[in-house]
C-alpha cells in the first residue's frame, strides 16, 4: 500500500462516502441534492483513477507516434465527460423538483413530507 | 428490413422536435407520440418473424466489435422491444383525444427511448447512458402532477435512483478493468471459468442499481409512492414499460455476464422477501392505486424469483415462466391503471361508486393478474406452482401457495366491492374503451388457447439459452 494508490482509490472514496454521509444525515433537500451530487464526482473521479498506468503520459499520439511510450487508459476519461453531464441533468431536474416541493409544502425539509406513510 | 437503429434515431429526432410540432398544430405531438411506438412495433414484429436464429449486430460508426458502441440483437430483446411497445402503443392511442401539454409527449418519447435501447443495445456503458436518459425521463414523469403526493413520491424515486444509477457506473467499469472491454459478449467470454473477488463486488454493484428500477426489496420504498401520486396513465408506464426493460437489463446481465450461483440465490432471497411484503402490504391499504402499486412490486419479485429458480435447478421452464409472468404483468397492469381513468369515484378500496364497463374491465384486469383459470395469468402460475413441486422445494411451494390466496383475497375484495358499489354514469372516452376490450379479449383467448403466446416465448427463451451462440457471433467477427 504506498502513498499513490492511497491518494489514488482513498480520495474518491472518501468523496462517494461524504456523499451518502450527507444524503442520510441532513434533512434539507437541498443539501441532500448537493450530496448526491459529491457522490457523482467521487465515482467520477475514481473511474480516472481506474484507468491510470504508472508513468504513463497523455494518449495523444503527435506526428511521430511514440509506441514503446507509455500512454493511460484513453477510454474513462472520454466515458466520464458523458457521466458528468447526465449528473449535471439529474442535479438541474432535482432542483426544479426541490423548488416544486417549496411551492407545495412551505419548506424543503423532507421530514415535513408525511403525506404518504405505510 | 428497416435498420434497427432507426428505433433509436426517430425517437430521439421526434422528442426534441415536440415544441416545433406542437408550434404547427395543438395536436400533432400526441399523433406523433401514436405513430412512433406503432413503428417500433413495425420493425420488432417483422424482425422477430424473419430473423435467423442467429443474433444480428448493427455496427455504429463503422467500428467492429469491441470497438465502437454496437446494437446486438437476438429474439429474447426483439421479444421485450416488441412487449414495451404494444403497452407505449396502447397508452398513446388511449389518451390520443386527451388535451395534453407537448412536454408530457417529450417525456413519454424519451423514455421510451430509453426502455428500447436499453434492450437493443450490446454494450454495457451504452446501457448505463440509456438506462439514466430512462431514469431521469420517469423521474419527471413522476412529478408531472403537480400536487403533494406526486412530488413526494418524484423526489423518493430521485434520490434513491440517483444512487443506484450511480452504483451502476461504478460496476461497469470495475468491470471494464477487470475485463478490458465494454461489449457484453467480449466481457461474458472472458468471463467465463474462476472469476476474483472484484468481479462479485462489480455485479454486487450493478444489481444495486437494478434494483431501484425492477422495485425489488431494499430499493423500493418509493414505488408505492409514485404508483399512488402519479397520473394513471404514468402509473402504467411505470408497472408496463419502465420496470419491464429493467427486468430484462437484469436477465442480460445476471445470466450473461455473471452466470454465477451466489447471484441466483441473492435474487431468489430478495426474490421472496419482496414478494411476501408487497402482498401483505397491499393487502392492508385503503388506497386503490395503492394497493395495485404493492400488487406490482410483487408480480416483479415473482418474476425475478422464477428467473433465479431457472438458475439454481437448470429448468428452462422456470425462465419460461419468468417471461410468461412479464408478459401477463405488463399487459393486465396496463388495462387496470388505464381502466382507472373511467373510475374516479372509486378511490378507495372498499367504497365508492362505479359504472358497470369500467368494474367488467377491472375484473378482467385483476383475474389475469392472480392468475384465474380461462386468462393468460393462469398458465403463467401454475408453471411456477408445478417447477417447485418438479424441484421439491415444498415448503416455497406452500408460501408461494398461500401468498396467491392473499392475492386472490384483495382483488376479490376490490371486485364483490364494485358488483354491490352504486352505478354512476360515467362519459367513456372512446379510444380508450376499443383498446380496453382488445387487450381484454386477448387475455381471455391466450387463456383458452395460449399456443401463440407459448410460440413466442420459447423462441425469445431459446435465443436466450443459447448463450454460446451470442458470444461466438460477436466476437467471431475479429
Amino acid at each position: 500500500m504506498n502513498i499513490e494508490s492511497l491518494i489514488f482509490y482513498g480520495v474518491p472514496i472518501y468523496l462517494i462516502f461524504m456523499g451518502i454521509l450527507v444524503v442520510l444525515t441532513t434533512k434539507n433537500l437541498f443539501k441532500m441534492l448537493l450530496g448526491l451530487s459529491l457522490m457523482d464526482s467521487g465515482i467520477n473521479v475514481l473511474i480516472v483513477a481506474l484507468g491510470y498506468v504508472k508513468g504513463g503520459t497523455t494518449p495523444i499520439f503527435s506526428e511521430y507516434p511514440k509506441i514503446y511510450e507509455k500512454v493511460v487508459d484513453p477510454v474513462p476519461p472520454a466515458l466520464v465527460l458523458t457521466a458528468i453531464v447526465i449528473g449535471l441533468a439529474f442535479l438541474g431536474l432535482g432542483l426544479s423538483i426541490a423548488i416544486r416541493i417549496k411551492e407545495k409544502y412551505g419548506t424543503v425539509n423532507v421530514e415535513k413530507l408525511k403525506e404518504l406513510k405505510w | 428490413m428497416v435498420n434497427p437503429i432507426l428505433i433509436i434515431a426517430f425517437l430521439l429526432l421526434f422528442a426534441f422536435l415536440m415544441p416545433l410540432l406542437a408550434l404547427l398544430h395543438k395536436r400533432l405531438p400526441s399523433v406523433v407520440a401514436l405513430l412512433l411506438p406503432a413503428f417500433n412495433l413495425y420493425v420488432g414484429v417483422t424482425y422477430f418473424l424473419k430473423m435467423e436464429f442467429i443474433p444480428l449486430i448493427i455496427k455504429t460508426g463503422g467500428f467492429r466489435p469491441p470497438f465502437g458502441i454496437n446494437l446486438a440483437i437476438d429474439h429474447f430483446s426483439l421479444f421485450f422491444l416488441i412487449l414495451v411497445n404494444v403497452v407505449a402503443l396502447f397508452i398513446a392511442f388511449s389518451y390520443l383525444l386527451e388535451e395534453q401539454d407537448y412536454k408530457f409527449h417529450m417525456l413519454f418519447l424519451l423514455n421510451l427511448l430509453g426502455a428500447s435501447g436499453i434492450i437493443l443495445t450490446g454494450d454495457l456503458f451504452n446501457s448505463f447512458v440509456f438506462l439514466e436518459i430512462f431514469a431521469i425521463s420517469a423521474y419527471a414523469l413522476a412529478a408531472s402532477k403537480r400536487e403533494k403526493h406526486a412530488l413526494e413520491g418524484a423526489v423518493k424515486y430521485l434520490v434513491v435512483g440517483s444512487i443506484g444509477s450511480s452504483f451502476y457506473l461504478l460496476g461497469v467499469f470495475l468491470l471494464y478493468k477487470v475485463t478490458g472491454s465494454l461489449n457484453m459478449a467480449f466481457i461474458a467470454s472472458s468471463l467465463q471459468g474462476e472469476k476474483s473477488g472484484i468481479v462479485y463486488l462489480a455485479g454486487m454493484f450493478m444489481l444495486f442499481g437494478l434494483f431501484v428500477e425492477t422495485e425489488l426489496f431494499p430499493l423500493n420504498t418509493w414505488a408505492p409512492d409514485v404508483y399512488q401520486g402519479a397520473y394513471n396513465r404514468i402509473a402504467a408506464q411505470f408497472s408496463s414499460i419502465i420496470s419491464k426493460a429493467a427486468i430484462y437489463l437484469m436477465f442480460r446481465i445476471v445470466f450473461f455476464l455473471f452466470d454465477d450461483p451466489l447471484f441466483y440465490k441473492l435474487l431468489i432471497v430478495m426474490g421472496i422477501i419482496t414478494f411476501v411484503i408487497a402482498e401483505f402490504n397491499a393487502l392492508v391499504q385503503k388506497d386503490l392505486k395503492r394497493m395495485l402499486g404493492y400488487s406490482s412490486i410483487g408480480q416483479m419479485g415473482l418474476a425475478v424469483l422464477a428467473f433465479a429458480l431457472y438458475g439454481i435447478t437448470s429448468h428452462p421452464e422456470a425462465f419460461f415462466t419468468a417471461l410468461l409472468l412479464v408478459v401477463n404483468h405488463a399487459i393486465s397492469k396496463a388495462m387496470i391503471f388505464t381502466n382507472l381513468e373511467n373510475m374516479p369515484e372509486y378511490a378507495q378500496v372498499d367504497t365508492g361508486k362505479a359504472n358497470p364497463f369500467s368494474s367488467l374491465m377491472f375484473t378482467v384486469g385483476a383475474l389475469s393478474v392472480m392468475g384465474f383459470p380461462f386468462t393468460l395469468g393462469f398458465w403463467a402460475k401454475i408453471e411456477v406452482l408445478g417447477i417447485l413441486l418438479r424441484s421439491n422445494i415444498l415448503w416455497l411451494f406452500f408460501l408461494i401457495l398461500i401468498l396467491f390466496m392473499v392475492e386472490a383475497f384483495y382483488y376479490f375484495r376490490v371486485i364483490s366491492n364494485l358488483m354491490r358499489s352504486e352505478v354512476v354514469s360515467v362519459k367513456l372516452n372512446p379510444l380508450l374503451t376499443v383498446s380496453l376490450v382488445v387487450f381484454a379479449l386477448f387475455l381471455l383467448y391466450q387463456g383458452f388457447y395460449p399456443v401463440q403466446t407459448f410460440i413466442w416465448t420459447n423462441k425469445a427463451l431459446n435465443a436466450f439459452l443459447n448463450k454460446a451462440i451470442y458470444i461466438s457471433t460477436i466476437t467471431g467477427g475479429l
